[in-house]
């Protein structure tokens, strides 16, 4: 099996596609607290309310494309919702309110989906599109998959090129490297922020409703990927991009690996690469403000 | 132009300033002297809405600017040079004089990046470094040149020498100079005696958490006693 390239480049595409997945969670949550200080604990909620609204949307339209670009924007209304209610209000509140409060708020969407949507496994077809798959290697690999890979390089760099070479992007940085300056010269940084934060939720609903055909969709799935993003986050470094990139990438793949190499270890690695990543190199690996 | 009447802030629950008046007159250039630790940044915070003005009253040619958000007060017309410098580190020079442009041209006014350029060449040359990898005396005149930007009524300088060499000290001058023949007002606060009178037509000077002494800077250069009891020099 280990001599086959065809099981590597499949290992590697796996690897890539939930590296992605990991991307589009981490981004928003790691450049929200980046900018705003703030930790959001229920940004694996926004995760699964995104693959619910999308179920929903699928079975109300039959379009499974129709709900993939609803789905966030739906998730990002409620992420605005959130912040006009409860977020701007614990922005000063000091990290630890913030956490318990976000925890709380993990267990309302808990019940929320519960309420709506049951407690139940859903699932959720691959649009007809990308059914099939591709021949890579003498295997088969779904097409869906290299989607999700290409979905996620897409943003990336999308995001890429508006945070590092648009007037956009350099008040976001210039927000992230210090609030205080950028609003004595003018920017309205609240009204940053409040952007930043809404995008980062559409991110995660985008990423729901993406996993969505790939897993089950269930109450307890943000909360299953939680915490992985958020080793995403400490790795990477806080509030940078690059961090983000290097963090879902080092995770991605190594937990893929383990899994097929050292499937006893596997659920180890991750957390053996936080402890010597904290003890190292505890600022992350691309910290935003060095 | 800036008035600040009788002005109460802190931190928190410190008390830095117990109300302190300063006029600030259209085309004049005012410093706020005193020892360390007696609240002249504190002032300078305070007017630019970064710390709360508790008492007291702030006016901007008649406009209350206390309770106002930073924001908000730079786009009165208010430019701030912190004592830090505050440069973006993940921004280039470049990009860290742009973040002035939107409010600068609808402000509008003489202020364009070339001119900017013009009087730091310096900035041109490093346009595309990181503003982390400029000198102490580059840093301080991004930090000037990107509040020029801002097209701004009042500049206001935090002690503009701390940290820098002679040369460099006498060349920041010799550009405050230049923005002052221009007619720019200036709200300065300085360590540096002579630098701070050598430029202000005006000169305040705090202790004990008030204003203990004003007058024109010739005034201040002939009363040593007055020096001697405040400014320690």
């Amino acid at each position: 099996m280990f001599a086959d390239p065809g099981f590597w480049i499949v290992q590697l595409l796996n690897g890539l596609q939930f590296s992605m997945l990991l991307f589009l969670l981490s981004v928003g949550l790691t450049v929200i607290f980046g900018l705003m200080n703030f930790v959001n604990l229920a940004h694996g909620s926004l995760y699964a309310l995104g693959a619910f609204v999308g179920w929903s949307w699928v079975n109300v339209s039959g379009s499974y494309w129709l709900a993939f670009f609803l789905a966030p924007v739906c998730v990002a209304a409620v992420g605005a919702l959130l912040y006009v209610t409860l977020i701007d209000r614990m922005r000063a509140a000091g990290p630890l309110n913030q956490v318990l409060v976000t925890f709380g708020l993990i267990f309302v969407f808990l019940d929320v989906f519960r309420y709506f949507w049951g407690d139940f496994t859903l699932g959720v077809d691959k649009p007809a599109l990308l059914a099939g798959g591709f021949e890579i290697a003498g295997q088969i690999y779904p097409a869906y998959r290299l989607f999700i890979i290409a979905l996620g390089l897409l943003v990336l760099a999308g995001l890429w090129v508006v945070l590092e070479r648009t007037n956009v992007g350099a008040t976001i940085r210039a927000g992230v490297d210090n609030s205080e300056m950028a609003s004595c010269l003018g920017i309205n940084v609240e009204k940053v922020f409040f952007i930043v934060f809404c995008v980062g939720c559409a991110l995660a609903g985008l990423a729901g409703v993406v996993a969505a055909p790939l897993f089950s969709v269930s109450p307890g799935m943000g909360i299953e990927l939680l915490i992985p993003t958020l080793i995403v986050v400490v790795i990477g470094g806080l509030g940078s991009l690059k961090g983000a990139i290097a963090g879902s990438l080092l995770v991605g793949m190594l937990q893929t690996f383990g899994q097929v190499l050292a499937p006893q270890l596997a659920s180890m690695l991750v957390y053996l690469l936080l402890a010597a990543t904290l003890i190292m190199r505890p600022q992350g690996l691309f910290p935003a403000r060095a | 132009m800036l008035e600040l009447r009788d002005v109460h802030s802190g931190y928190g629950e410190t008390r830095v300033l117990h109300g302190i008046s300063i006029d600030v007159h259209a085309g004049e250039v005012v410093a706020v002297l005193g020892r360390n630790g007696v609240g002249k940044t504190t002032t300078l915070k305070t007017v630019m809405g970064l710390l709360p003005c508790l008492e007291g009253e702030i006016l901007l040619d008649g406009r209350r600017l206390d309770g106002a958000r930073p924001y908000d007060i730079a786009r009165s017309g208010v430019a701030y040079v912190p004592e830090t410098r505050d440069i973006f580190p993940s921004l280039t020079v470049l990009e860290n004089l742009e973040l002035s442009l939107p409010l600068g041209e609808k402000r509008g006014g003489g202020w364009t990046l070339a001119r900017v350029f013009e009087i730091f060449p310096r900035l041109e040359q490093r346009r595309a470094n990181g503003g982390m990898q400029l000198s102490g005396g580059e840093q301080q005149m991004l930090a000037i040149a990107r509040a020029l930007l801002l097209n701004p009524s009042l500049l206001v300088l935090d002690e503009p020498t701390e940290g820098l060499a002679p040369i460099v000290i006498g060349e920041i001058h010799s550009k405050l100079a230049e923005l002052k023949r221009d007619g720019l007002t200036i709200l300065l606060v300085e360590q540096n005696f002579g630098f701070a009178t050598s430029l202000a037509d005006r000169c305040y000077v705090l202790g004990k958490s008030v204003v203990q002494w004003s007058g024109t800077s010739d005034a201040i250069l002939a009363d040593k006693d007055m020096q001697h009891r405040w400014l320690g020099v």
